[in-house]
């Protein structure tokens, strides 16, 4: 006996139709998984690519400052990064995978654009300048793969616990209810077509 | 769109303002959370840079941002001290979410 259920026809076909409700969801969801984990596979070497050259670039780019700042003043520095133009050619498209938003981001223009003069600056400060432009450029790439793998593994996830309560809970629990019933109302009908026998009997005694 | 920084330290501004990314230098939370108010508030700001102390100060504030629909998108980058994160930290989210590893 399963707590709270009446064994009933009506409640036959009711769990008959969840059952199957179940069943299409988790085929459903087992889909989304697959295709977000490909998606995410997808994105598994560029990934390896840019946490590979995190390092170094950053590494580059924050020495050549230091040799910058040295030469020629941290303040004299900072006073030409004022007189730089800002950056604001970025373009990002998000693109939805199953309901993940995943961005692309474009790649910013590497190119030199100098933006200060020559007569009061040296070499190390363009060095700090092309590695910090290096370091943007990863910046950007870093983006787009660590935002797209972070999301996508949050979905696949939470989909999996989905696909897992699915699979090891709702649907062992509804098949158990529909067996449960069909074999109570088979053994009322085993019972009452007995019964029917017995009073056939009887009454053919009687007569 | 542009970037924005937001560091606790000056070398990381200085040397991204010299690249053209505006940023400010803040250190506690109650500094951080109304510049991230007033960014997110901006049309015009696509990525946020973040260093990698700041995230730590604010994990629910990265996690809110890295999930949300809507930009801007949400960035972690390193000091001059080197990264604290471990080397595999984008391929690490991909072990956790389907436990396979990969090398």
């Amino acid at each position: 006996m399963i707590q709270g259920v009446s064994p009933t026809k009506s409640k036959l076909i009711e769990a008959k139709r969840s059952l199957a409700l179940a069943k299409e969801g988790h085929t459903l969801l087992d889909k989304k998984r697959n295709v977000l984990i490909r998606e995410m596979m997808r994105l598994i070497d560029a990934a390896r690519e840019v946490q590979e050259n995190m390092e170094t670039v950053f590494a580059e780019a924050y020495d050549g400052l230091q040799k910058a700042n040295l030469s020629i003043g941290i303040e004299y520095v900072e006073e030409i990064g004022l007189a730089v133009e800002e950056v604001d050619d970025l373009s990002i498209r998000l693109r939805s995978v199953m309901g993940v938003e995943v961005p692309e981001v474009s790649e910013i223009n590497e190119g030199i654009t100098p933006s200060y003069g020559f007569s009061e600056t040296n070499a190390d400060l363009d060095k700090a300048y092309k590695a910090f432009k290096r370091a943007l450029s990863l910046i950007t790439r870093l983006t787009e793969i660590e935002t797209s793998v972070y999301r996508l593994a949050v979905e696949i996830t939470k989909t999996q616990r989905r696909v897992n309560a699915l699979e090891n809970v709702l649907i062992p629990r509804y098949e158990e209810v529909v067996k449960f019933i069909e074999s109570y109302l088979e053994e009322t009908e085993r019972d009452d077509f007995f019964r029917m026998k017995r009073l056939k009997q009887r009454k053919e005694v009687r007569t | 769109m542009k970037f924005f920084l937001i560091s606790d330290n000056i070398d990381t501004q200085i040397g991204l303002r010299l690249v053209g990314v505006k940023g400010v230098v803040v250190h506690k939370r109650e500094e951080i959370l109304p510049v991230l108010d007033e960014i997110e508030k901006r049309k015009d700001i696509g990525v946020i840079l973040m260093t990698e102390k700041i995230a730590e100060i604010v994990p629910e504030e990265v996690h809110r941002l890295r999930v949300s629909k809507s930009l801007p998108l949400i960035t972690i980058i390193p000091d001059r001290h080197g990264s604290r994160r471990p080397k595999d930290f984008i391929t690490r989210y991909v072990r956790e979410a389907i436990g396979v590893k990969i090398e």
